[in-house]
C-alpha cells in the first residue's frame, strides 16, 4: 500500500462530497415548482464550460482511461482508431437533438427522455418500454464501471476491492443522491479537468522517461508486429471501422444519459459553444489516454490483463502524488459516469413511472425528495451487487450501450423531426431494433453482416418505423401542436384534439 | 388503409419558427458525423488495410497509417466544428414564448397546483 497514492484520492473524495453539499444548498433554495427539475436538470443551468464537461465526462467512461488503453495494448493501434469515433460526441448530442430538443423540454416540462416519448407517442407501451430499457440497461453497466474500476485500483494500491467498492459507492450516491444534477455536473467538470490535465502529464512524464516514441514502433514491430496492423488481431476491416463511428459517434445522442445533456444548457450561445470546443476536447483526452496503450508494451513486455498496463506505468513513471492525482482520473472516469447514470435511472422510476403511474398527484416537492431517496436506494443496489457480481453481468454489459441505441435513437431522432412519426412505428421500432440487436449480437452472427450488429439492427428500426407510421393511424392534433405549435397553440388545445386524426 | 396513407396531418395551427433553424443544424451535423466517419475509415485503410508486418512505416513512432487517420485528420477534423458553429448555427432565445409580454408570463407563473403534471395541460 502506497500513502503517496493514496493521499491525492481521498483528497480528490472529499472534494466531491464537498462539491455535493453545495449543490445540495442551491438545491433547497430553488423556487417552489422548479425542485424536480433542479433536481434532475440543475434548473437548466448550465454555461458551456460545465456543459461540454459533464457531456465528455459522462460520455467518457472507464472505457477511455481502462478499458481503452487496456485494448490498445492487448489489441493494438486499431483500437485507438476507432476509439477515436467518439471525438465528435458533443457536437452529435447537442446538434443533432437540437434546440428543438430543448426548446420542447422546457415547453412541456419534461426532464426524462421517458417523457418525451410519453409526449410523443402518448401512450403507456411506449413509456413502460423506455423505462424498462433505461432500468435495466444502466444498472447492469453501472455494476460494471465499479466493478472494473474498483480492480484496477486494487492492483495498483493494495486497498482491497471491498473497501474500495464500499467507499467509491458512498461517496458517488451522497453526491449524487443529496447534490442531484448539478452536484453530478460539476463534479464531471472537475473530474474532466483532471483528465485533461492527467493525460498531457502522463505524456509528458512517458516522453522524458523513453525519449521520444521512435523506439516503441521498433519495438512492436520485432516483438508484437499484430498490433501495428490493420485489420489486425482484432478483425478492423474497413467496414468494422466504420461501424464502430455509428455506435460511438451518431448513435450515442440516444443514450439517456447523454440525451438529458441536451435538455440542461442555460442557452443556445452555451450549447454552439459546448459544440465547437467539445470535439477538440475529447480528441486531446482520447489520444492522451488510449496511445498510452501501445506505449505500455515498453515497460512491460508481456502482462497477462492489458488493463493493467497503464494504471501500472502511472505508478511507476510518475512520483507518488502525482501518480495519486492522475489515477484519480480513471476512478473519476467512473465516477461520473456512474453518477449521471444514477440520475436518469432515477428520474426514471421516480418521474416516468411512479408519478405517471402509481401516484400522479405528488408535488413538486415530494417528488424531488422521492428523487433523493431513490437515487440512495439505487446507489446501495448497484454496492450490494458490485459486492458479490452476479453470472449474468457480464452478458447484460455486451448489450447495455448498443441496447439502449437500438431501443432509443430511432423513436428520439424521427420523433423529434417527422410529423407523420407515430405510436405503433414507435412501438415496433423500439422491439424491433432491440430483438434484432440481441439475436445478431448473441446468437445469429448473420444477421450483422459483417459489421456492428448495432447497424442492422438500427436499420431494421428505421425501417419498422416507417412501416408503422405509415400504416398507422397518424399521430393526433394535440401531439402535432405540442411538438411543432408555438406555446399559445398549446394552450389552446382541447381534450377534442386527443383524438386521433384519419378516424 | 389508403386513406389512411394519403390523409394529411393537421396544419391549422401556428408553427414555432425556431424548429426548422433545429432541422437545418441537424443535418449540418449528420453531414460532419458522415465526413468525419468516411475521411478517419478512408485515410487509415488506405494506407494501412491489408499491409503486413514488414511493410508498416512509421512517422514520430506511430504506424504511418495511425498518424495520418487518427492523429493528424481527426485533430483537424475536431478543429472544424468552430467554423460550422461560427457560420452556420443561429443563436435562439430557448424561452418558452419568445414573443411573451409581461402579462403573459404572469399568468403562466401562477401556480397551476400541480406542477409536475401540469405538462398534460
Amino acid at each position: 500500500m502506497n500513502a503517496d497514492v493514496i493521499i491525492p484520492l481521498l483528497v480528490y473524495l472529499a472534494g466531491m462530497a464537498a462539491i455535493g453539499l453545495w449543490a445540495y444548498g442551491r438545491r433547497r433554495r430553488a423556487a417552489a415548482g422548479e425542485k424536480t427539475a433542479q433536481y434532475y436538470l440543475g434548473g437548466r443551468s448550465l454555461g458551456w464550460v460545465v456543459l461540454v464537461f459533464t457531456l465528455l465526462a459522462s460520455a467518457a467512461s472507464a472505457g477511455t482511461f481502462i478499458g481503452g488503453p487496456g485494448l490498445g495494448y492487448s489489441g493494438g493501434y486499431g483500437w485507438i482508431l476507432v476509439s477515436m469515433f467518439q471525438v465528435p460526441t458533443a457536437f452529435v448530442v447537442f446538434g443533432l437533438l437540437g434546440k428543438k430538443f430543448a426548446i420542447l423540454s422546457r415547453k412541456l416540462r419534461i426532464v426524462t427522455v421517458t417523457g418525451f416519448l410519453r409526449h410523443r407517442y402518448d401512450h403507456p407501451a411506449v413509456a413502460i418500454l423506455a423505462s424498462i430499457g433505461i432500468v435495466g440497461f444502466l444498472l447492469a453497466y453501472m455494476v460494471a464501471q465499479f466493478v472494473g474500476g474498483a480492480r484496477i485500483l486494487e492492483a495498483i494500491t493494495g486497498v482491497p476491492y471491498s473497501v474500495l467498492i464500499v467507499v467509491f459507492a458512498a461517496v458517488v450516491t451522497l453526491y449524487t443522491g443529496f447534490g442531484g444534477f448539478l452536484a453530478d455536473a460539476i463534479s464531471d467538470t472537475v473530474q474532466g479537468l483532471i483528465m485533461l490535465v492527467g493525460g498531457v502529464a502522463l505524456w509528458v512524464a512517458v516522453l522524458s522517461v523513453t525519449g521520444g516514441l521512435g523506439e516503441v514502433g521498433t519495438t512492436l514491430q520485432q516483438d508484437h508486429p499484430g498490433l501495428l496492423l490493420l485489420p489486425g488481431p482484432d478483425g478492423f476491416t474497413a467496414q468494422m471501422i466504420a461501424s464502430y463511428s455509428a455506435q460511438l459517434g451518431l448513435l450515442f445522442c440516444a443514450v439517456p444519459h447523454l440525451t438529458v445533456r441536451a435538455m440542461a444548457y442555460r442557452d443556445s450561445r452555451a450549447m454552439h459553444t459546448a459544440m465547437a470546443v467539445g470535439p477538440l476536447l475529447m480528441c486531446v483526452i482520447t489520444l492522451g489516454f488510449l496511445v498510452m496503450g501501445p506505449v505500455a508494451r515498453l515497460f512491460y513486455p508481456d502482462l497477462a490483463v492489458g488493463d493493467l498496463a497503464v494504471p501500472r506505468m502511472i505508478v511507476d513513471v510518475l512520483p507518488g502524488p502525482v501518480a495519486g492525482a492522475l489515477l484519480a482520473a480513471p476512478l473519476a472516469a467512473v465516477m461520473s459516469t456512474v453518477d449521471s447514470m444514477i440520475l436518469i435511472v432515477s428520474a426514471t422510476i421516480v418521474r416516468d413511472l411512479f408519478v405517471e403511474y402509481v401516484r400522479p398527484t405528488t408535488s413538486d416537492e415530494g417528488v424531488s425528495r422521492a428523487g433523493t431517496a431513490v437515487s440512495i436506494g439505487l446507489g446501495t443496489v448497484v454496492l450490494l451487487l458490485a459486492l458479490d457480481p452476479p453470472a449474468y453481468l457480464e452478458y447484460l454489459i455486451i448489450f447495455a450501450i448498443g441496447g439502449l441505441e437500438a431501443v432509443f435513437f430511432v423513436p428520439l431522432v424521427l420523433g423529434l423531426y417527422w410529423r407523420r412519426g407515430n405510436t405503433l412505428g414507435a412501438i415496433l421500432a423500439m422491439v424491433g431494433g432491440m430483438s434484432w440487436y440481441v439475436v445478431a449480437t448473441q446468437w445469429v452472427e448473420a444477421m450483422a453482416f459483417g459489421v456492428f450488429p448495432i447497424i442492422p439492427a438500427t436499420v431494421v428500426s428505421l425501417l419498422l418505423y416507417a412501416a408503422g407510421s405509415v400504416l398507422g393511424r397518424p399521430p393526433s392534433r394535440e401531439v402535432l401542436v405540442k411538438f411543432w405549435g408555438t406555446t399559445a397553440e398549446i394552450e389552446r388545445l382541447t381534450p377534442a384534439d386527443r383524438i386521433p386524426v384519419g378516424r | 388503409m389508403s386513406t389512411r396513407l394519403l390523409s394529411r396531418l393537421p396544419d391549422d395551427f401556428e408553427e414555432d419558427p425556431r424548429y426548422r433553424v433545429s432541422v437545418r443544424e441537424a443535418w449540418i451535423v449528420v453531414a460532419y458525423w458522415v465526413a468525419f466517419t468516411v475521411v478517419l475509415t478512408a485515410v487509415a485503410w488506405g494506407l494501412g488495410g491489408g499491409r503486413s508486418a514488414d511493410e508498416i512505416t512509421f512517422v514520430l513512432g506511430f504506424p504511418t497509417w495511425f498518424f495520418w487517420s487518427a492523429i493528424v485528420a481527426a485533430v483537424a477534423l475536431s478543429i472544424v466544428p468552430v467554423f460550422l458553429v461560427r457560420g452556420f448555427f443561429t443563436e435562439v432565445s430557448l424561452a418558452v414564448d419568445p414573443g411573451a409580454t409581461p402579462a403573459d408570463d404572469a399568468r403562466r407563473a401562477e401556480p397551476s397546483g400541480d406542477e409536475t403534471n401540469g405538462e398534460r395541460a
